[in-house]
């Protein structure tokens, strides 16, 4: 019972039946994604995506980004490459509450995205890292539920670790990403107050026709790796 | 007319004082004898009251009065420190007299007959600018006069009492030798030979019998003096942006260590600031090392501020990345763009307060990590796909991207204008190692030959074995690149 108690002081464990995670969801805009999360992503708190690089990580969360950004500003911390400003405006996103930060040793990186999120004038934060420690994501936490901003961290994968995985670290949503003919399948390894989900399809042949190859499906459970069928 | 004139007779020691006052630690004790040395005369110009009980006077030469104390401590005589300390002085005074005019090196005449009316009487003026003065710790004499030159002389020969009466202040100024007066030694010499040795006696002689016998400069200043003639004043006008230095009396090599001085420049800005209801939206620190080489800090807020707290912790921040290479000896800081303070009106009805406003947010962090890595995001109208984004120092402001206005209003009547572009690109392009296959093209970019980065390049989107989105294209040489990432 002790050892119960102290990993919930610290927040570890959490509750199926306790359901106030659920409020204000903000919709993903993909209806697979959003029926997984019930109903959307939580509007604050650490999201943890573990992708690899390039798959449509960032298109993913655009239209969680677009409601977030009425709130205030996007800030992105050391992102891989340059954020392309036409792919910005192309999707709605106002440029004039974008800020990009290029900074790349790990300890600043955290400690703007600290600032940006306790600020309360950040709407999300994006931030490329390879991993937290728990003491770090439990600050990152706290300072995103003071200032009501989320944070998005991006823990891009080597293609070793999309073979064995990577362990998930303390959030509220962590999900894994993997390339997907179709568009992108999800797994979610975790959330609070829900419960994992593996291989969700989320299909993004209607926005992003260019992107994607695979004629419609029946199903919308893809098997993960799946081949492209021609 | 009634003039006061206040002589800060040891104004570069008091100057020094006063610093060393705000710098004062355990690990440096005041000195006790202090005289300062012009060192073209070679003589005592300023000593303070423990040289004094040692038998030092003023106009003593630097041999004799080492021979009097064993630790002295010399200091050269600098004008231009009384110089500045002397505009401090009357910008500090400013706030409780309309019209002062400074008489170098270290006097100022004010002008009080039109001041008095509002203060009600000679006395509360003089508590006024004795408030002001006593505490800062600066010795003066002073005296009042009918005209500009009576008052300096009165309180050049120390007289140190308020008179409006023009009566007694004549009989004060009668009083005076002629040595007290500002005359040249030839005028004295010859005033001498005729027997005038009082102020009286001088006084006493008619103007006109005086332009007969003495030359033109004498008469002129007796006409000065008595108020005959007009004494030509330049008057004060305080600066338009702030500019204090300070000089530390001992060198600071810690960088952290800097800030306890750094605090009271940003005191005595913030009362700058606020009386004039401005604020200031960058601060310019230079940090001197020896001969003279400085370094620059300069500290920006998008949102001007006043309030030295806010500035304060903004230069902590600095400071943080700051590596001195020598130790300080002298601080500068200097704030330029002033603008009027405006009440920053939040949304009214918006759920949540911000603790921190964007543009306090996006200062806090250039001051941490520097100016060049907080951008904002441009897009311009380039068909160049590496030069259609630019970064912006600081957050994009939205009429620099006037383009991007012009584009999404287009948007609106053509749908698609915007072009399928990744989201990550890379800064350089790198030549394409993986294997790809090819999912949707060509898309020909060719720019105008005539410009600079000109190109003709064919566009591709494809897909690596790995699921990654690429954004390649091929040269004319046919050659493939790897542009960027639909991520």
């Amino acid at each position: 019972m002790l050892e119960i108690d102290k990993y919930q002081n610290r927040g570890l464990i959490w509750f199926g039946n306790k359901n106030d995670q659920l409020v204000g969801r903000v919709k993903t805009g993909f209806v697979t994604l959003d029926n997984a999360l019930s109903g959307g992503l939580p509007p604050q708190g650490v999201m943890e995506i573990k992708t690899p690089m390039g798959i449509g990580e960032l298109r993913l969360m655009l239209p969680y980004l677009k409601q977030k950004q009425t709130l205030g500003l996007l800030v992105f911390i050391g992102p891989p490459a340059m954020l392309d400003a036409e792919f910005l405006a192309a999707n709605d996103i106002d440029l004039s509450k974008v800020l990009v930060i290029s900074e790349y040793e790990s300890e600043r990186m955290l400690w703007v995205a600290e600032q940006c999120l306790k600020s309360g004038s950040c709407g999300a934060v994006l931030l490329w890292q390879k991993t937290l420690s728990i003491k770090q994501s439990r600050r990152l936490l706290l300072a995103s539920e003071q200032g009501e901003s989320s944070l998005l961290l991006y823990r891009i994968m080597t293609h070793q670790q999309e073979q064995t995985g990577v362990f998930s670290i303390p959030s509220n949503v962590s999900m894994t990403l993997a390339p997907a003919p179709e568009g992108i399948t999800v797994n979610i390894d975790k959330q609070r107050g829900g419960r994992s989900f593996k291989g969700l399809s989320v299909d993004m042949r209607d926005i992003w026709p260019d992107l994607t190859t695979s004629p419609i499906s029946t199903t919308n459970v893809v098997a993960f790796p799946k081949v492209a069928v021609h | 007319m009634l003039w006061l004139y206040l002589d800060f007779h040891s104004l570069q020691l008091d100057a020094l004082d006063s610093s060393r006052e705000t710098l004062r630690t355990e690990l440096t004790p005041a000195p006790e004898v202090v005289i300062i040395v012009d060192a073209k005369k070679n003589e005592v110009v300023q000593l303070n009251a423990m040289a004094k009980s040692q038998g030092i006077t003023q106009g003593m030469g630097l041999a004799t009065a080492l021979s009097l104390h064993q630790h002295i401590q010399v200091m050269e005589y600098k004008p231009d420190i009384e110089f500045r300390t002397l505009q401090q002085l009357a910008q500090l005074l400013y706030e409780f007299t309309a019209d002062i005019a400074l008489a170098f090196p270290h006097g100022m005449y004010l002008r009080i007959d039109n001041m008095l009316c509002l203060y009600k009487g000679l006395l509360s003026y003089w508590q006024q600018i004795e408030y002001v003065l006593k505490p800062i710790g600066y010795q003066y004499d002073y005296a009042t006069g009918t005209t500009p030159a009576m008052a300096k002389v009165l309180a050049q020969a120390k007289l140190n009492t308020l008179l409006d009466d023009p009566k007694k202040l004549k009989q004060a100024l009668y009083g005076l030798a002629i040595e007290q007066l500002e005359l040249e030694p030839k005028a004295l010499n010859a005033l001498h030979r005729v027997g005038v040795k009082q102020t009286k006696q001088l006084l006493a002689l008619s103007l006109k019998e005086m332009a007969k016998r003495f030359d033109i400069h004498l008469l002129n200043y007796i006409g000065k003096l008595m108020g005959e003639f007009k004494h030509g004043l330049i008057f004060y006008r305080p600066p338009a942006e702030f500019n204090v230095d300070i000089e530390l009396l001992f060198e600071i090599e810690n960088s952290q260590i800097l800030q306890h001085p750094i605090k009271r420049l940003l005191i005595q800005l913030e009362q700058f600031l606020s009386i004039r209801g401005l604020v200031t939206q960058q601060l310019t620190l230079h940090l001197r090392y020896r001969y003279l080489e400085f370094i620059e800090l300069s500290i920006n807020r998008a949102q001007g501020e006043y309030k030295m707290e806010k500035w304060l912790s903004l230069v902590r921040l600095k400071l943080e990345s700051v590596k001195l290479a020598e130790p300080v000896v002298a601080i500068r800081l200097l704030a330029r763009q002033l603008r009027p303070l405006t009440a920053d009106s939040g949304d009214l009805f918006s759920q949540k307060s911000p603790q921190v406003s964007v543009d306090e947010l996006v200062a806090v962090i250039q001051a941490k990590l520097g100016d060049n890595k907080v951008k904002g995001v441009c897009l311009i109208d380039q068909h160049h796909p590496q030069l259609a984004t630019q970064y912006s120092e600081g957050l994009a402001i939205e009429n620099t991207i006037e383009n991007t206005k012009g584009r999404a209003a287009d948007q609106k009547t053509f749908e698609g204008r915007y072009k399928l572009r990744p989201s990550l690109m890379t800064a350089v392009a790198v030549p394409l190692k993986e294997h790809v296959s090819i999912l949707h093209g060509p898309e020909r970019i060719q720019t105008n030959w005539w410009h600079e980065h000109s190109i003709q390049r064919d566009y591709y989107i494809a897909r690596s074995d790995k699921g990654r989105l690429c954004w390649v294209y091929r040269t004319p040489q046919k050659n493939w690149y790897l542009q960027g990432y639909f991520a």
